[in-house]
């Protein structure tokens, strides 16, 4: 039997004939570790870090937007865009008075508004399996971390962490970002979930009874209440069953285009 | 840690979280702060190589929403592969330093999707074509570029063999 001494002496010289393979076992195995059980330090670890980096790709993000040969094109289409809002604009008022009148002979409770704040890109972070992006608003802004964001063309995301001038967004095409839909034209209820292996977003927990076609329009249901109610998601892209054959896999094309991010809005809804 | 060797972390930064997620529209996007491992490992060798795969890996995960860990693996390995490697190749020859890359961004991400996806192998043939491909492209075509600049502005060589060295003194 070897003594405690000779033990460690032996198991030293082991280590230092295989070292390089103890370092990487250590590397992997604390690696595995935080990923496993430590991802409630990753938050607070993440605001040190920004805090360092978050000037400096403020800087860059901007230097960028100058240095954009293209955003005139961006521009005039943009403002293309904002006239015929505008027209629509007035034709959803009309109609909105109308909704009024009618509700206040039905006694009926009106939702809650919105109103959105314009946000800008600080740095992006496709990384597939967990896809976030920083905005240059936070609580100094009203915000409380609850919010979510949408760009022009439909809904982004949701902020998860927040600080006084900045906040982290999980985009829709996070693993970890479900989005409670409804098919606008059918009232279909569903889930909406990015699928980081077909790098897809996916509506979920639809029967095979119900009516979903190619090309309807998904909005946010409210349901859930992470999202608020009414803001646009994507389309139908492709509708098919399950190998089940008991529930849709239904395909859905985000509206938001999720790699040309720059200017945002934060939706906060009015108390 | 050399100022050097820090201004270009930070530059791989910047690089990653701006420029790289815009250029890519197609998918993948060039990984700069896995070059910066492959670089210093390739230098350095296997255990510094692991351990700085394991900083930077820990750095690139806080840039992100992934719980901490997913790119300290991954690194790690790209770290102590690339590293045992030095000495037995050309490092200052294009071609070389193309393969180096494009292996150490096949390395990082089969790792990074088979801990994320828990060996989902079944869906790793689309992932190949559609992740891994386009980001190895980017990355090899990219970084020697940077690297090249940074030679050019600094007036040091980055990678060299060191047998070239001997001769020259």
């Amino acid at each position: 039997m070897w003594s405690p001494a000779q033990l460690l002496t032996r198991l030293l010289g082991l280590l230092e004939r295989h070292r390089n393979a103890a370092v990487l076992a250590a590397g992997l195995l604390i690696s595995l570790w935080l990923h496993n059980e430590a991802a409630s330090i990753g938050p607070p670890l993440r605001r040190v870090a920004d805090m360092a980096l978050v000037p400096a790709q403020t800087l860059t993000s901007g230097t960028l937007a100058i240095l954009n040969v293209w955003v005139w094109k961006e521009n005039r289409d943009l403002n293309a865009r904002l006239l015929a809002e505008r027209m629509d604009r007035l034709a959803l008022d009309e109609a909105r008075l109308e909704n009024a009148r009618l509700r206040l002979l039905l006694d009926f409770k009106a939702p809650a508004g919105f109103r959105t704040i314009p946000c800008s890109v600080v740095s992006l972070d496709p990384e597939p399996f967990g896809a976030s992006i920083t905005i240059d608003k936070g609580t100094s802004a009203g915000l409380t971390g609850e919010e979510s964001v949408v760009s022009v063309d439909g809904l982004v995301g949701r902020i998860v962490e927040i600080d006084s001038g900045r906040s982290r967004v999980r985009l829709l095409t996070h693993y970890e970002s479900p989005v409670a839909v409804r098919v606008q034209k059918s009232r279909v209820l569903g889930v909406v979930e990015w699928d980081p292996t077909t790098a897809r977003l996916h509506m979920r927990n639809v029967p095979a009874t119900e009516e979903v076609a190619v090309g309807d329009t998904l909005i946010s249901s409210g349901m859930g209440l992470l999202y608020p109610e009414g803001l646009y998601v994507g389309h139908v892209e492709k509708v098919g069953l399950d190998p089940m054959g008991l529930v849709q896999d239904i395909e859905i094309k985000p509206g938001a285009r999720f790699n040309r991010l720059e200017e945002l809005f934060v939706v906060k809804p009015i108390p | 840690m050399k100022p050097l060797l820090v201004l270009g972390i930070i530059l791989a930064v910047l690089f990653e979280t701006t420029i790289g997620p815009r250029l890519s529209p197609v998918g993948g996007r060039p990984l700069f702060l896995l070059s910066v491992v492959v670089y210093f490992a390739w230098m350095r060798g296997v255990v510094p190589g692991t351990l700085f795969g394991l900083a930077i890996g820990l750095l690139a995960d806080l840039m992100s929403l992934n719980a901490p860990g997913l790119r300290m693996f991954s690194m790690c390995l790209v770290g102590a592969a690339v590293g045992n490697i030095t000495g037995s190749i050309y490092k200052d020859r294009l071609v070389v330093q193309w393969l180096v890359l494009a292996f150490a961004v096949w390395l990082n991400q089969t790792a990074v999707f088979l801990v994320g996806t828990g060996l989902d192998l079944f869906a790793y043939p689309a992932w190949f074509l559609r992740e891994i491909v386009p980001s190895a492209i980017w990355t090899a075509l990219l970084c020697p570029l940077v690297i090249v600049m940074w030679e050019h502005l600094t007036g040091r060589e980055v990678l060299f063999d060191a047998e070239r060295v001997v001769v020259r003194r």
